[in-house]
């Protein structure tokens, strides 16, 4: 990771300090019910109807519902105080929501980037993958809506995967492809994880729209070599990898799209792998880090 | 099970009950004929409604699409015509924004952007959420029920959950894959679904019954310590199932609901069992456990050095020595196993 996205990481992180402490100052916390809410607007008077005595009776009103935790409007589990402490940010006991408020979170202690855990296995303080040097997927750190990653090279490998599987919709993997893990996206990859258990009945994964060991291995299975190294000259050498269907061309010959780069050395043991890159897109071979280097920059 | 538990599972199962009659009586009226509406209280309780009144609602099992002159849910005057439900509520600020034309929500995907306000908007009007509601109970085509189900999942809360469960004691499969899709959704932080879906554990013993029931916990959410316990408790169960696919989705589930050293014992037996794709689910489990007396690091490395073993199971195995403290020794040792099953590409 480099210092420019660890600074531009912490500024995200700030921003959201910011956001809620604003929050917190207005009173959207999830710390106040609806009945029991005070005059927010300041000045006015509260009632039943307009519970933050601003003079707008609804759903205007900052702190209508408890169940609006993070006084976003939106009522409902994606809410970003999780932990309901008002405080919206890293300080949250189960800000991944996984319903264990503890020290199997993400972001343990607050800074805002994912400690490792089970469930986000590669992830530190840094941000950075330093073990996902090998050839599996499944070390990759976990991505999700909202966490470090869902603005990431990662998601744009995964979106390059879920969308040549037949999920999602864009005109091409390129368009599809924006490294933005956002709602869409999600439900992309929940659709991918349906058909996958579809497809390998007896080695069925969580359908969650997150992208966790399990599923970062089951996008593995879904690359086929479509453009094999040749090891001839200097290195560096590479497996060109794509996934080959209606979307994104046939396995093999002058039409087959690389999507994914393993390098690869020989020596006297044979081929060793050294880890997966991107191609920059559909039809442009350069190389883009992906579990080894920074995740964090930007496929264009 | 404490006689409480029974007590509880049995009232679910009766007004599970209430809840399919209710939902068959609507499901198979005939044209012009009532629908019997199935309200859910504010504590989850589902009751039957005695209202009889006419809905105009779609009610033909058959009809491909909501037309929104048909259903009466294009609001050409803010709703004067509009049925009780479709209606405006009369909230100002939901007055003051553009009404929404039912009739054309789930026929195309959103972008992000637009989701997450017609999220909001949904949970700031409530009759209106009432109308989509309708629109997905007389949807039958697939691609709309699914952009519509995305939609309702996303803004959760009772009537969503009330419409789940009126879907999944349904005798169609379909309708039932769709409620179990629903309740999935809507289960992160929703204790009445998951009161639902420990109903749903109790009754079912079959892989097809089971299996889709698993997929609705993958996402644990918000669960009160005690809550948690139990249902995970439910799920250890199903770690001795006959199929296969139970028990390696029951563990995967089980390790998403338990903490620290909670049912480990169930994951490293898991690791000997007699299928590969759950010795695969064990390994997973126990990345990031504790291995206090290095018995776990033993089992996972002869899991992981077996060369007989499937692949995937071993870089499972793998993930999981990866996340143990390994001494120098140990950790050359799966650094080798790793070059080994790197030595041929993936396919």
């Amino acid at each position: 990771m480099t210092r420019r996205h660890t600074a531009r990481h912490a500024a995200r992180y700030l921003l959201l300090g910011a956001m809620s402490a604003t929050l917190v100052g207005c009173g959207g916390g999830a710390g106040d019910s609806g009945t029991n809410d005070i005059d927010l607007g300041g000045g006015g008077l509260a009632t039943p109807d307009d519970r933050d005595g601003d003079g707008i009776p609804n759903s205007e009103d900052p702190d209508f519902d408890a169940s609006d935790l993070d006084g976003d409007m939106i009522q409902n589990n994606r809410d970003d105080d999780i932990d309901g402490d008002g405080v919206l940010n890293g300080e949250d006991d189960d800000i991944d929501g996984d319903g264990i408020p503890n020290a199997s979170d993400p972001d343990e202690d607050g800074d805002g980037f994912d400690e490792a855990t089970a469930e986000n296995v590669c992830g530190d303080a840094a941000g950075t993958d330093a073990e996902s040097v090998n050839n599996d997927w499944n070390d990759n750190c976990s991505v999700q809506r909202r966490n470090q990653f869902s603005d990431s090279l990662y998601s744009a490998g995964i979106q390059r995967v879920v969308y040549c599987s037949g999920q999602g919709n864009a005109s091409s993997v390129d368009a599809y492809t924006d490294g933005e893990y956002g709602e869409g996206t999600e439900e992309a990859v929940t659709a991918f994880q349906t058909a996958y258990n579809a497809a390998n009945p007896d080695f069925a994964i969580g359908i969650d729209g997150r992208v966790g060991p399990q599923t970062w291995a089951a996008l593995q299975d879904a690359l086929v070599v479509v453009q094999p190294a040749v090891l001839e000259g200097q290195g560096p050498f590479f497996d060109g990898y794509g996934v080959p269907g209606e979307r994104c061309g046939p396995a093999e010959g002058d039409d087959a799209v690389v999507l994914f780069l393993n390098e690869i050395t020989s020596g006297n043991a044979g081929i060793s792998r050294l880890g997966w890159q991107l191609t920059k897109g559909a039809t442009d071979a350069t190389p883009v880090p992906f579990s080894t280097g920074s995740p964090f920059g930007q496929i264009d | 099970m404490a006689r409480g538990g029974t007590v509880a599972i049995a009232a679910l199962v009766g007004v599970a009950t209430v809840a399919l009659v209710g939902y068959l009586l609507s499901r198979g009226a005939t044209e012009g004929a009532a629908v019997r509406q199935v309200p859910v209280t504010t504590s989850g309780s589902i009751q039957r409604q005695a209202d009889e009144t006419p809905s105009p609602f779609a009610t033909d099992p058959d009809a491909v699409s909501l037309d929104a002159a048909a259903v009466g849910t294009e609001p050409p005057d803010a709703g004067a015509d509009l049925p009780e439900a479709a209606r405006p509520s009369d909230d100002a600020a939901t007055a003051r924004q553009d009404p929404i034309d039912v009739a054309s929500l789930g026929r195309a995907d959103l972008d992000d952007d637009a989701f997450v306000a017609l999220v909001a908007r949904l949970d700031q009007d409530p009759g209106l959420l009432a109308a989509v509601v309708d629109a997905f109970r007389a949807e039958v085509d697939p691609a709309r029920l699914a952009r519509l189900a995305r939609l309702l999942g996303a803004v959760g809360g009772p009537t969503v959950t009330a419409l789940a469960a009126e879907l999944v004691y349904s005798t169609d499969p379909g309708l039932r894959a769709v409620g179990l899709d629903l309740l999935r959704r809507v289960q992160p932080g929703n204790g009445e679904a998951r009161d639902i879906i420990a109903g749903l554990l109790s009754n079912g013993t079959d892989r097809e019954t089971l299996m889709p029931v698993l997929q609705t916990l993958t996402r644990p959410g918000v669960v009160p310590v005690d809550e948690r316990t139990r249902l995970a408790g439910q799920v250890s169960l199903l770690a001795g199932h006959d199929d296969p696919a139970v028990r390696r989705l029951g563990l995967s589930v089980l390790s998403r609901w338990s903490d620290g050293a909670e049912n480990v014992t169930l994951m490293r037996d898991g690791l000997v069992d007699t299928h590969a794709g759950v010795r695969e689910a064990a390994a997973y489990a126990l990345v990031g456990r504790a291995d206090p007396d290095g018995a776990l690091t033993a089992e996972l490395f002869a899991v992981a050095d077996d060369a007989d073993e499937d692949e995937r199971v071993r870089r499972a195995a793998i993930l999981a020595l990866k996340n143990l403290p390994l001494d120098d020794a140990d950790r050359a040792r799966r650094l080798a196993i790793e070059g080994v099953l790197d030595l041929a590409p993936r396919r």
